[in-house]
């Protein structure tokens, strides 16, 4: 299904509600994703911004809708068909998720020694410059549990790098970041979009982020449990009616 | 220190003037704003007056006795002048003020029969659900004996060794012991017969085709069936089952068929060795207390056992190890994304794991009975 239309609507989430039981989080959300874009997913806490990409990764499953990916509609899927357009996934979870039972190196080279039957060795060697790619060179042998909360993260990200994926999707990849390293995060984004083609996906409330990375973005209501902005970040900061989105992308200033 | 004192007053044009004055702290005793409250609900004033007077220390003491009147005094529409307090004062109580969200209903008081059947549906679900668990381990660890899952041989390693090799102090103690208190138990009973030559019979069958294999059981939910519970919950907790799922590593595959595997696999072997710490228990009592010499009681439970009762231990141990495991690893799964919840997840797999593996004893007893082995 290539093609230029395949690539404007590269990720497409059709009228996708998500709901835990009978609590709705959100309702009716859609929008769609170019290929080799950087779409930023904002809104309050707890309006739904990673239950969306809970979603949209198969950990969960939509209480209506579906999400497309280069046409291919995810949930109404074979199991088969969603490994296959999960192989092509990176997520980098809140707080990390890298397994505590292993090296930073040895979480990063797992999915190519069992997916892609790498030998160990050079497995290895993939990981370490996955790891300096991320700014970790020289912790590849420690254990999650023996570095920061920031370098988890970007260990996280390095991990979701491994098998060079077509979709990152991250979740607060910021959180717990100096502002210099936040910084070389969203270098780093630009310049794995730019060089590797890559398509994001970036749940984030950091504005300068916002600002630095999105090409597109959406902006998620948990009071009114639906999405109630959508575009480029400066272009919705200047033509945004709703008071919310407003006070959000203008840091709530004083007037 | 003076005292902190607060005095209400009621002018004659309807204002209510509220005066604190003292030292307002935490730890020493105010003045409570509830005989307060209660009289701007019941005749709102026509203004509220806060002012301070002679007022020495302050802190949130202070801050929450005033917020809390004037809240109810604005939700009655009275405006309420601050102007006579300390600035500080004045802009947190302004803070204070903000909107507030209503406060969610509490939960309906459910009566007796209603919670019993909430309870039963729960429990019915559980059930349904630990079988489905039951169902998708044991296609996983089909899937995995066939080569065709993913699974760490490393990690197996460790898991080996933390459902055998680990476990063989405390499996020794208990068995001996228990092997030591059978003896003693038949003892006093077959002295009577002056047959006391017996209690090799008794501990090496008793051993063999229950006890040991039925201790062996309870001490491996009790220690390996938490840790499994532990360990799979903190991983729920961390994201880090998510992010295997999201990798193609099916949670099920690649933790949950390696550890009934380990169990499976070590709970013969253990049990086999807690046999033998149990006849060394009664042999140490036997020959030490009852006069029996060491080759005469080694012969006789020699004579007493048959093959049949060493199997009938060994083919209870696995089923002991499965009911273990699964216990273990589905309350791991299960597990909410609290740390409070990794507790209540493993004392429930540990439970549970006891009862399993009794229930499934005595299952198997009438069964080896029935078939005569």
């Amino acid at each position: 299904m290539p093609g230029p239309a395949a690539d404007t609507d590269f990720v497409a989430v059709d009228a996708m509600t998500m709901a835990y039981g009978s609590f709705v989080v959100q309702e009716n959300v859609s929008f769609s994703i170019r290929r080799g874009s950087v779409f930023v997913v904002m809104g309050d806490s707890g309006s739904g911004k990673s239950t969306l990409l809970r979603h949209m990764i198969g950990l969960d499953r939509p209480a209506k809708g579906d999400v497309r990916y280069a046409g291919t509609p995810f949930w109404s899927s074979t199991e088969a068909e969603q490994r296959r357009l999960r192989r092509r996934f990176g997520v980098l979870f809140q707080g990390a998720g890298l397994l505590s039972s292993m090296t930073l190196a040895e979480n990063i080279s797992l999915p190519l020694v069992q997916h892609l039957r790498v030998p160990r060795g050079e497995a290895r060697e993939v990981a370490v410059t996955k790891l300096e790619l991320v700014g970790l060179g020289g912790f590849e042998d420690s254990y999650p549990s023996q570095v920061s909360g920031g370098m988890r993260n970007r260990a996280g990200l390095a991990r979701a790098l491994s098998l060079d994926p077509d979709i990152l999707f991250l979740d607060e990849p910021s959180a717990g970041l100096d502002p210099l390293s936040a910084r070389h995060l969203d270098d780093l984004i630009l310049e794995l979009r730019s060089s590797l083609g890559t398509t994001f996906l970036v749940v984030t409330h950091e504005l300068p982020s916002i600002f630095a990375i999105a090409d597109d973005a959406i902006f998620l209501d948990g009071e009114r449990h639906r999405m109630v902005a959508h575009g480029p970040p400066r272009e919705m900061a200047a033509t945004t009616t709703d008071p919310k989105v407003k006070a959000f992308l203008e840091r709530g200033q004083y007037p | 220190m003076n005292a902190a004192q607060a005095s209400v007053h009621l002018d004659g044009d309807g204002t209510l003037v509220i005066r604190v004055s003292g030292d307002w702290a935490l730890e020493s005793p105010v003045p409570a704003p509830a005989s307060t409250i209660q009289e701007v609900k019941r005749a709102p004033p026509t203004r509220l007056i806060l002012q301070a007077a002679d007022l020495g220390h302050w802190d949130s003491s202070l801050v929450s006795y005033l917020a809390s009147i004037a809240e109810v005094a604005r939700d009655e529409a009275v405006t309420v002048d601050t102007t006579g307090l300390p600035r500080g004062l004045q802009h947190l109580l302004a803070l204070a003020a903000g909107p507030r969200r209503p406060l969610p209903p509490p939960p309906p008081h459910q009566p007796l029969p209603t919670r019993i059947g909430v309870a039963g549906i729960d429990f019915g679900e559980h059930a349904a659900g630990m079988l489905d668990f039951v169902g998708r381990a044991s296609l996983a660890v089909k899937d995995v004996l066939l080569g065709r899952g993913h699974f760490e041989r490393r990690d197996f390693g460790l898991l080996l060794e933390q459902s055998g090799g680990s476990a063989l102090p405390l499996v020794a103690v208990i068995n001996f012991l228990v092997g030591a208190v059978l003896a003693f138990l038949g003892a006093v009973q077959l002295q009577q017969f002056n047959a006391t030559i017996y209690v090799a019979n008794l501990v090496g069958v008793g051993t063999v085709r229950e006890t040991g294999a039925l201790m062996t059981g309870i001490v491996m939910a009790g220690r390996t069936g938490a840790s499994f519970a532990a360990v799979l919950g903190t991983m729920t907790v961390n994201s880090e089952v998510d992010a295997l799922e999201t990798m193609n590593f099916p949670p099920m595959e690649f933790l949950v068929a390696p550890r009934i595997l380990a169990m499976v696999l070590m709970m013969p072997l253990l049990v086999l060795y807690a046999d033998l710490f149990g006849i060394l228990g009664g042999y140490v009592v036997a020959v030490g207390l009852l006069d029996l010499t060491p080759s005469l009681y080694l012969t006789q439970t020699r004579e007493a056992m048959t093959f049949s009762d060493v199997l009938v231990g060994l083919l209870k141990a696995p089923a002991f190890g499965a009911v273990v495991a699964l216990a273990g690893t589905y309350f791991g799964m299960k597990t909410g994304r609290t740390a409070s919840a990794v507790g209540v997840s493993t004392t429930r797999a540990v439970v549970s794991g006891i009862l399993l593996v009794i229930v499934v004893d005595a299952i198997l007893t009438v069964f080896f009975y029935a078939v005569k082995l």
